[in-house]
């Protein structure tokens, strides 16, 4: 390849041209980017649990972690005898 | 929420930022998500980006659109970002296919490249490198403007980008043998145009 190279120059004239891009279009690509982040955030947080109250809704078991809680909680929180345990 | 080891990497990427490779970079930023990371990507190419933009679509409004569109296309994709080749080059790949895509949508057209199907194929000698790279600056520039921007898009990205034949042929979707033959015939393009605008050169 020949030493001179004016695509180069023509490069570094017009990046001299314009030496600082708007702060317009940083500003709106972090825009963006939050908002995507936002929107995946709410998405891992919140559709589980959307999904697990339609299930309820329409009739259907609960998640077994729930399950398993209640259990734990009834075997302890009342005696065999039906009466309340003392605080 | 902040780990120790967030706190380490921004340490060291804020105190030696030169010195981190953008694969470096990019494995953070996909870890951590930081903001700091994106910063750094965004300050080494942003210049390259918008510049390319105002090259090809040689419009200033246009091209800030297009920066910005580029930018948000390349942090949603960044997963996406194997390292089977440079960053840089995926960068590039990114901005030239959304200008050509812009271009082609723009004109209703597709003839972007002067060697389209529907021309006829025609024999064109070699122009020599040099012949073009040793243009003066504000020549190569309007004879750059003259020809399709298609050619245009594919001379800057083998002389100014100094990217591989076979990385043209993966940026463009074509095969190796159809990229030397673009290559070509946007060279002798270029240089017809230039003995038609500046006849007293020759």
């Amino acid at each position: 390849m020949a030493a001179r190279n004016n695509f180069k120059e023509l490069e570094n004239e017009e990046l001299k041209k314009y030496p600082h891009t708007p702060d317009e279009i940083e500003h709106n690509v972090k825009g963006s980017m939050r908002f995507v982040q936002f929107i995946g955030d709410i998405v891992e947080l919140y559709l589980p649990k959307v999904f697990d109250l339609f299930i309820s809704l329409a009739g259907g078991e609960r998640a077994p972690e729930e399950v398993t809680e209640h259990s734990d909680a009834d075997m302890g929180g009342a005696a065999p005898n039906g009466e309340q345990k003392p605080d | 929420m902040e780990t120790p080891s967030t706190r380490d990497n921004q340490a060291i990427d804020r105190k030696d930022l030169a010195s981190v490779d953008d694969s470096q970079i990019i494995r953070l930023y996909l870890k951590t998500r930081n903001s700091v990371y994106f910063d750094i990507l965004y300050k080494r190419y942003s210049g390259k980006i918008f510049s390319k933009c105002i090259s090809l679509l040689k419009d200033e409004a246009r091209a800030k659109d297009a920066a910005q569109e580029i930018f948000t296309k390349i942090f949603l994709n960044m997963a996406k970002f194997n390292e089977k080749s440079k960053f840089s080059t995926w960068v590039y790949s990114i901005t030239y296919n959304y200008c050509i895509d812009f271009l082609r949508g723009k004109k209703k057209e597709k003839r972007l490249f002067s060697d389209e199907m529907e021309n006829p194929p025609e024999v064109v000698d070699d122009v020599p490198d040099n012949e073009l790279l040793e243009i003066e600056v504000t020549r190569l520039k309007v004879v750059l403007d003259k020809i399709p921007a298609g050619d245009k898009a594919i001379l800057l990205m083998k002389y100014q980008d100094d990217l591989q034949i076979k990385e043209i042929a993966r940026i463009l979707d074509k095969t190796e043998s159809a990229i030397k033959m673009k290559i070509k015939r946007a060279k002798h393009k270029a240089q017809r145009v230039y003995k038609d605008i500046f006849p007293e050169l020759h």
